[in-house]
């Protein structure tokens, strides 16, 4: 497992279209790596989309006096 | 927009004898920062632009017109001025998108505009989110995708357009996702070229 952020992100996109041009990959590859970085960069949106509601919600919270919460899916035991 | 005066302290006045003295003739020239996003006034002393010309051309380079003298001393002031990178003067063009360039007028009256590779210029933006660089990218993708090959695959390439259009109304981290998915998109139109 390698951490992601941006700039790592599209320099390993830059890299897959490198060698792609000089046919060190092959095209079935390539479309792998593809789909690969669009689950990584969903995931950063995600993560964005998250950090989002949960300042949404505290904003709401201060507001309002509730205490609505976010339901921490992540971490969340497996149910049977 | 901000844009500050900003003296350089090098002076040949006779009798002026310092940069901010009176008698200090100075030329301003309006200038663009790329990296930092920055406008500023640049004023130089008359008498040290005069002096460094008349030094340029006692040396062996030929120049077709006396105008590229007054213009090279005014670019190797300008530079001293703006964020150091290694920028290159001439823009890059090539198939391969990662050795592209992108080019930025610093100074348009003199004219100088200066180059930086495309892959330099993302992480340039990345770090600095500087508008002059967007729009230099923005620019740079167009023109690649602009070739006719690309065309071919229709859905893709308006997709890609698309994105590209759209990426002004972003913002924030927004933004750099967006910049992601714009290449995802590119290497997979390469995909489909390569196929």
């Amino acid at each position: 497992m390698t951490p992601v952020n941006n700039k790592s992100l599209l320099a390993f996109i830059f890299g897959q279209m490198e060698k792609l041009d000089a046919k060190e990959i092959d095209n079935e590859t390539a479309k792998s790596q593809a789909n690969l970085s669009k689950q990584a960069n969903n995931a950063l949106k995600y993560e964005l989309d998250r950090a989002n509601t949960i300042m949404k919600l505290k904003q709401h919270n201060k507001e309002n006096t509730d205490t609505l919460e976010l339901r921490n899916v992540e971490s969340k035991n497996f149910e049977s | 927009m901000k844009s500050e005066v900003v003296t350089h302290s090098e002076c040949a006045c006779i009798y002026g004898h310092d940069v901010f003295s009176d008698k200090c003739l100075k030329r301003t020239y309006f200038i663009l920062d790329p990296i930092k996003d920055d406008y500023k006034y640049l004023s130089i002393c008359n008498e040290l632009i005069r002096l460094k010309i008349a030094k340029e051309k006692t040396k062996e380079t030929s120049y077709f017109t006396n105008r590229r003298y007054y213009e090279d001393v005014i670019e190797s002031v300008i530079l001293e001025h703006i964020t150091k990178f290694n920028y290159s003067n001439r823009f890059q063009y090539s198939n391969e998108l990662s050795s592209r360039s992108v080019t930025i007028v610093i100074c348009s009256r003199p004219f100088v505009c200066k180059s930086i590779n495309l892959l330099d210029a993302i992480k340039l933006y990345l770090d600095n989110k500087s508008h002059t660089l967007k729009d230099a990218l923005i620019r740079e993708i167009h023109l690649y995708l602009s070739d006719i090959q690309y065309k071919k695959y229709k859905t893709k390439y308006k997709k890609t357009i698309t994105l590209l259009k759209r990426f002004d109304n972003k913002w924030g981290d927004e933004k750099t996702l967006a910049l992601n998915e714009l290449f995802i998109n590119i290497l997979e139109l390469n995909i489909k070229l390569n196929q």
